[in-house]
């Protein structure tokens, strides 16, 4: 019954490109889908960091696996992202974390 | 942001999300999220029982002007726990109310005349099933909270409901909506006490089938609640339809917005009782029954036309005259 939270760390230099954005926020809690914080970290820019929150339990390298590759393909360095999620398939999560890549860039 | 805003008024409203309503419901680049997801106001209830909490607890509020008014703008997310009220979720709706209460007791004291310091007013987009199962106590005493400010802001602060969501407004929330100066709804909006889907458990599919679409919107549907008076518009569904109507209405003297309460005198409720029994009696079976006790003949014309028309058309419930001709 209880929620599962995962937190993740990454080091590394960031993308060239910074754009102006200091918070964001995209998706809902529903069943089979999430929401996902991201806030600027200024002072530490080669560091990030990722909390889930999840009531799917055990299935932390799913998570492991998705966020890797989010990371080793954008490079978000510089914030404190915050998940919480309601059993999104790993599909679902990819959608959303390209929906956040895509509001960064926005921004 | 301008494109973000005029991208969202030709959308239907019951298409965007809480988020989106609030900041569209409000004049180009005025809407500020207060208590935004970044607070993480997050239920507390929620963790222990195994289901994730959101950010926002389900709900936006924030200040903004609609035409020359300013607004507090409250906006329930029908996504996250059906729009379910839990505390959190209450407390910022109950707090979005005394803010705009104290907003007008500052401009009232700074200001000699209401034409010189505009009226705040307070606008509310419901989408939500009522009280939040998961924490019960707490959301029945938010819903009470919510209707001892809304009188104590009674005849001071005008109230715009809206209802125009994919899931409506159902059980407390239903009382809180009706209890409103003015409320705007669609023919997607849906307003009740008892959802179809409880009422069809309890009672039955004989009594209720909540899977027969038009049986449900004829019930408890926008066009019906017209009828009924418990709407006092009836708009087309797309953001600038709402916005357009919320816009002018709070432009009205504030006279005429309190005016248009259903409820909360003795005399209100004694007229509501009145009409409950007549919709209680055995002559009427249906919805339809009730429209045509108001002489509305072509009912299947009303059904059917668009919002002007039906508006301009239709005869609703002659209020204080019930078993009288219109």
């Amino acid at each position: 019954m209880a929620l599962e939270r995962l937190e993740f760390e990454y080091t590394g230099e960031p993308e060239e490109k910074r754009n102006g954005w200091e918070y964001l926020h995209v998706g809902h809690v529903m069943s089979g889908d999430l929401e996902i914080l991201a806030e600027r970290l200024p002072a530490q820019a080669n560091a990030s960091k990722i909390h889930v929150t999840t009531s799917a339990v055990g299935f932390g390298s799913v998570w492991q696996m998705v966020i890797d590759e989010f990371m080793a393909t954008h490079k978000a360095r510089g914030c404190e992202i915050w998940i919480n999620d309601d059993g999104a398939t790993p599909a679902v999560v990819k959608l959303r974390l390209s929906q956040l890549v895509r509001e960064m860039s926005a921004k | 942001m301008d494109d973000r805003w005029n991208l969202m008024q030709d959308q239907p409203f019951s298409r965007l999300n809480a988020r989106e309503r609030a900041f569209a419901i409000c004049n180009p680049e005025s809407f500020i999220e207060l208590l935004c997801p970044r607070r993480k106001l997050t239920s507390p209830h929620l963790p222990p029982m195994g289901q994730t909490p959101q950010f926002d607890d389900g709900i936006v509020v924030g200040l903004g002007k609609a035409g020359k008014a300013p607004v507090v703008v409250v906006s329930q997310e029908s996504r996250f726990v059906g729009g379910g009220v839990g505390e959190v979720h209450g407390t910022k709706m109950v707090m979005a109310i005394r803010l705009a209460l104290r907003g007008q007791e500052i401009l009232k004291s700074q200001y000699k005349s209401s034409e010189d310091s505009g009226q705040v007013a307070l606008v509310i987009s419901f989408d939500t099933g009522g009280v939040r199962l998961q924490e019960a106590n707490a959301g029945l005493l938010a819903h009470s909270e919510v209707m001892d400010a809304f009188q104590a802001a009674r005849g001071k602060v005008p109230i715009i409901g809206a209802i125009g969501g994919t899931v409506g407004c159902f059980g407390g929330m239903g009382f809180v909506a009706s209890s409103v100066d003015v409320l705007i709804m669609s023919d997607v909006g849906r307003l009740g006490l008892t959802g179809p889907g409880v009422i069809e458990e309890v009672v039955g599919t004989e009594e209720f089938d909540a899977a027969n679409r038009a049986l449900v919107w004829r019930t408890t549907g926008g066009r019906h609640r017209f009828i009924t008076r418990d709407a006092d518009f009836i708009v087309e569904d797309s953001m600038k339809a709402f916005r357009e109507k919320v816009s002018e209405v709070a432009s009205w003297p504030l006279e005429k917005i309190s005016s248009k309460r259903i409820i909360g005198t003795d005399d209100m409720v004694l007229e509501q009782m009145r009409f409950a029994e007549l919709a209680a009696s055995d002559k009427i079976q249906d919805s339809w029954d009730l429209w045509r006790q108001f002489d509305n003949e072509d009912i299947e014309y009303l059904w059917d036309s668009d919002v002007t028309e039906f508006t301009a058309h239709a005869k609703r419930w002659p209020r204080g005259r019930i078993g009288e001709s219109d």
